[in-house]
């Protein structure tokens, strides 16, 4: 070997050294918070933020929504700024990207937002999983005027309902987030159709088929509506109603499956029934096909997201301003809407919790909630709904206030997101009739109560 | 015949592993490079000078210093693709789900795989679609540049046309032929109906054709892809071969399959590996256009692995998952480098 070749590190030597530096960043690495073994099952956030930034920004993690753009407006136009006396910054992503933006955030307890925005059925894992400080323990108390069902969705564990494995009665519910937009399903319709043909709004899902049979016309590409028919949570968001309405529930007190009894049978056969008044292909229809049916003046009715109220009267986007009559969705044996609010917590790494908690006190304010439902967006306090003025301007706040003071929330445990998969997808198999609709039911039942016992549950 | 005078034989040897013996021309083999279509330079020919000399030069021969040169690529290689699949593999061990306590399982994760349905199924759609996918574009590419490596008029604008569904983003390819689909006011559905009289289709609705649906987007979009890797190979044959099978008296088809073809095979191949492992980790257009649906009709790999990971917060059996489809990609990726082994254009 000559001397030169001596000196050389051959490749053999270079990757072992390569391994043994990947090695060490690794061992490295363990020693982060974010190790598997790291989160408890419940958070035990510490409980006083760390000091206060007086003029620090507060950074706010948004959903792109149509009824999250009012609150956007405001606080882009400088009001929060302008209340509070230091900046608040929205960043605002689509709903999927948020949602594993702040699963990564939360679960390294990242800086990047003060605050979460999050649909409401996110609480159990964010709160569960220590992604949100907890407010009780930052010594936040909510004041008075909310709208109950709004604010029972911020606790974990929930104050009412089964709790999850592990989770005894005895655990006391602590706040962990504050509803922000009171988003829930309501019901549309054409009030100048209904009326032209002598129809009174509709109430029960009597009414509804009467419409149908009386003005639908499919041929002509005038439908009774447009259901969100693609797996997932779009179908059994849409689903919701029509199950909640015929006396049917997902779980039983004792997370035993309970949809494919036989409320939910008579749900689902009024769901696939309606086929035929609806567009062809729905079974791929989420919120904006559904939504541009009646925009567009195509769809007679629709269960739509109080958000969509602010479209339908945008005459920029609508073909049916001033045309819509808004009522709670139709009963069987009780009207009953899914809700959906976004909530906010604030993050367990933000550098600024006291300036985040301040945010949400102003939001939360009576006359800040007044000012968003000028701007069309969905109050989650008493004061805008009682305004008899803003009744008169905004003439669907009382159907709100209505749907969400007898809607259902989605069920509160991590494992729902899970299940809503598998009823997603065979609610979408009934729909194109891969299955029926008493074997779709029963089939969703077993996988989703096979789930959950491989979880523990009902051990 | 062609067949006597004109002969393909790859005789690789360390100083030309490129080399093919691929004619009979006046009486003397010729031997090409696939690489530049020119003779690769003899070792007998000096060396070319660096542009430096002095102890530049010196520290250019220098092995460590190669090495050293290398070690932060090889570094940031190992901590963001050797780490993440070392950490995922940790994971796999674990039952680690966010908001539920993180207990070690040892090869749980790995047992419910092997258990899943829906892991089986979907991971046979994805090869089914891949291997379809894969053929389709390696057929239609091929016959593009067979046409565009002609002369022609307008050559260059026909080839620009041809690659643009390849530099569109998926989300965006997903978009437009959502609304093509539509079932309602869709172009596909609009020429159907109102020229050809056939009815509307419900091309994402339906369960028979959803599935060709996505394979029809996937072959607009990557067919170009293919088209232009194999015109590049097209043009690295070199023309003195096509002008000797004429002088020989070839028939198109026996260029084709003569010449053509087995000098095109190592170019094909790195075309198939490519998009293979490529359509393997279709995500985007499902994602938007079907979400897995109707029923589970268009739920890919990818697709299962997203919502476990995010979905449904399940990482260790997230990371499960993600190991098989990487040793699974490994492996056909490992076949079709063996494949170009023997084509001679990988040094072994």
């Amino acid at each position: 070997m000559s001397a030169s070749k001596k000196n050389d590190i051959s490749r053999r030597d270079f990757l072992r050294l390569s391994v043994v530096a990947a090695g060490g960043s690794l061992l490295a690495t363990q020693c982060r918070p974010a190790s598997p073994t790291a989160p408890p099952a419940v958070a035990t956030q510490s409980a006083a933020p760390s000091a206060p930034a007086a003029k620090a920004k507060v950074v706010i993690a948004a959903g792109a929504d149509a009824s999250t753009e009012p609150m956007r407006d405001m606080i882009n136009s400088g009001m929060a700024e302008q209340a509070l006396g230091f900046p608040v910054e929205w960043v605002e992503l689509p709903y999927t990207t948020l949602y594993e933006k702040l699963v990564q955030v939360g679960s390294s307890k990242g800086s990047d937002f003060d605050l979460y925005m999050m649909d409401d059925p996110w609480v159990p894992q964010f709160a569960g999983g220590g992604f949100l400080m907890n407010m009780t323990k930052m010594g936040y108390t909510p004041g008075p005027g909310f709208i109950e069902k709004t604010l029972d969705l911020g606790w974990w564990p929930p104050k009412t309902g089964p709790r999850v494995p592990g989770i005894g009665a005895d655990v006391q519910p602590e706040l962990y987030v504050l509803p922000i937009i009171g988003d829930c399903q309501i019901f549309f319709y054409r009030k100048d159709l209904l009326e032209e043909a002598g129809i009174a709004p509709p109430e029960t899902w009597d009414d509804i088929i009467q419409i149908g049979e009386k003005l639908a016309k499919p041929e002509q590409g005038l439908y009774l509506l447009a259901a969100r028919g693609v797996r997932g949570n779009p179908v059994v968001t849409e689903w919701f109603p029509y199950l909640y309405s015929h006396g049917g529930e997902i779980f039983d007190e004792k997370w035993n499956i309970t949809f494919h009894q036989q409320a939910g049978i008579d749900a689902l056969q009024l769901f696939v029934d309606l086929l035929k008044w609806e567009p062809p292909g729905v079974a791929t229809y989420d919120s904006d096909e559904q939504g541009a049916c009646y925009l567009q003046g195509n769809c007679i009715t629709n269960i739509e997201w109080t958000g969509w109220i602010s479209q339908a009267e945008n005459p920029e986007k609508s073909k049916v301003v001033g045309l819509t009559g808004w009522t709670t969705t139709p009963k069987k044996v009780r009207s009953a809407s899914q809700i959906g609010n976004w909530v906010m917590g604030i993050g367990a790494g933000s550098k600024n919790p006291d300036g985040a908690l301040k945010f949400l006190d102003w939001f939360l304010r009576d006359d800040v909630q007044i000012e968003l439902a000028k701007r069309k967006g969905v109050p989650v306090k008493q004061a805008p709904y009682q305004d008899k003025d803003l009744q008169a301007q905004f003439p669907w706040l009382p159907t709100i206030l209505h749907a969400l003071e007898n809607s259902v929330w989605r069920p509160r445990t991590p494992e729902w997101p899970k299940v809503e998969d598998i009823l997603g997808l065979h609610l979408n198999m009934a729909l194109t009739g891969q299955e029926g609709v008493q074997e779709a039911l029963n089939n969703a039942a077993k996988e989703a109560t096979d789930y959950l016992k491989s979880v523990g549950y009902y051990s | 015949m062609i067949g006597s005078s004109l002969s393909l034989e790859w005789a690789p040897s360390p100083s030309e592993p490129y080399a093919v013996s691929a004619g009979y021309l006046g009486g003397q083999l010729m031997r090409v490079s696939l690489g530049s279509g020119r003779p690769r330079p003899s070792r007998r020919e000096p060396p070319i000078r660096p542009l430096w000399s002095g102890w530049g030069a010196r520290l250019g021969e220098d092995r460590a210093l190669r090495y050293l040169l290398l070690a932060p690529t090889v570094l940031l290689l190992l901590a963001f693709t050797l780490y993440p699949y070392l950490y995922a593999l940790r994971i796999s061990f674990y039952a680690f789900q966010y908001g539920r306590p993180t207990v070690f399982i040892g090869l749980t994760n790995y047992e419910r795989m092997l258990a899943d349905q829906t892991f089986w199924q979907s991971m046979a759609r994805t090869l089914l679609f891949s291997l379809v996918v894969v053929l389709v574009e390696l057929v239609l590419g091929l016959v593009l540049a067979l046409l565009a490596n002609r002369e022609i008029r307008f050559r260059g604008a026909i080839r620009t046309a041809l690659m643009q569904p390849m530099v569109l983003a998926p989300v965006v390819v997903a978009i437009v032929w959502r609304l093509l689909y539509n079932q309602e006011s869709g172009l596909l559905n609009y020429i159907l109906d109102n020229i050809l009289h056939l009815g509307r289709a419900s091309w994402l609705g339906d369960p028979k054709l959803a599935f060709l649906s996505i394979v029809i987007l996937d072959v607009w979009q990557w067919t170009p892809f293919m088209f232009l890797v194999l015109l590049a190979g097209l043009q690295s044959i070199p023309v003195e071969l096509y002008e000797a099978a004429h002088v020989d008296g070839a028939t198109g088809l026996q260029v084709l399959g003569y010449i053509t073809l087995p000098l095109l095979n190592p170019t094909i191949l790195v075309g198939l590996l490519v998009r293979t492992v490529d359509a393997l980790r279709m995500f985007d257009q499902v994602f938007l256009l079907t979400q897995g649906g109707p029923g589970t009709t268009t739920e890919f790999i990818s697709l299962f692995l997203y919502k476990t990971a995010f979905k449904f917060s399940q990482m260790g059996y997230a990371s499960a998952l993600l190991l098989v489809l990487f040793v699974v990609t490994i492996v056909i990726a490992l076949f079709y480098i063996r494949l170009l082994g023997r084509s001679g254009t990988v040094e072994r």
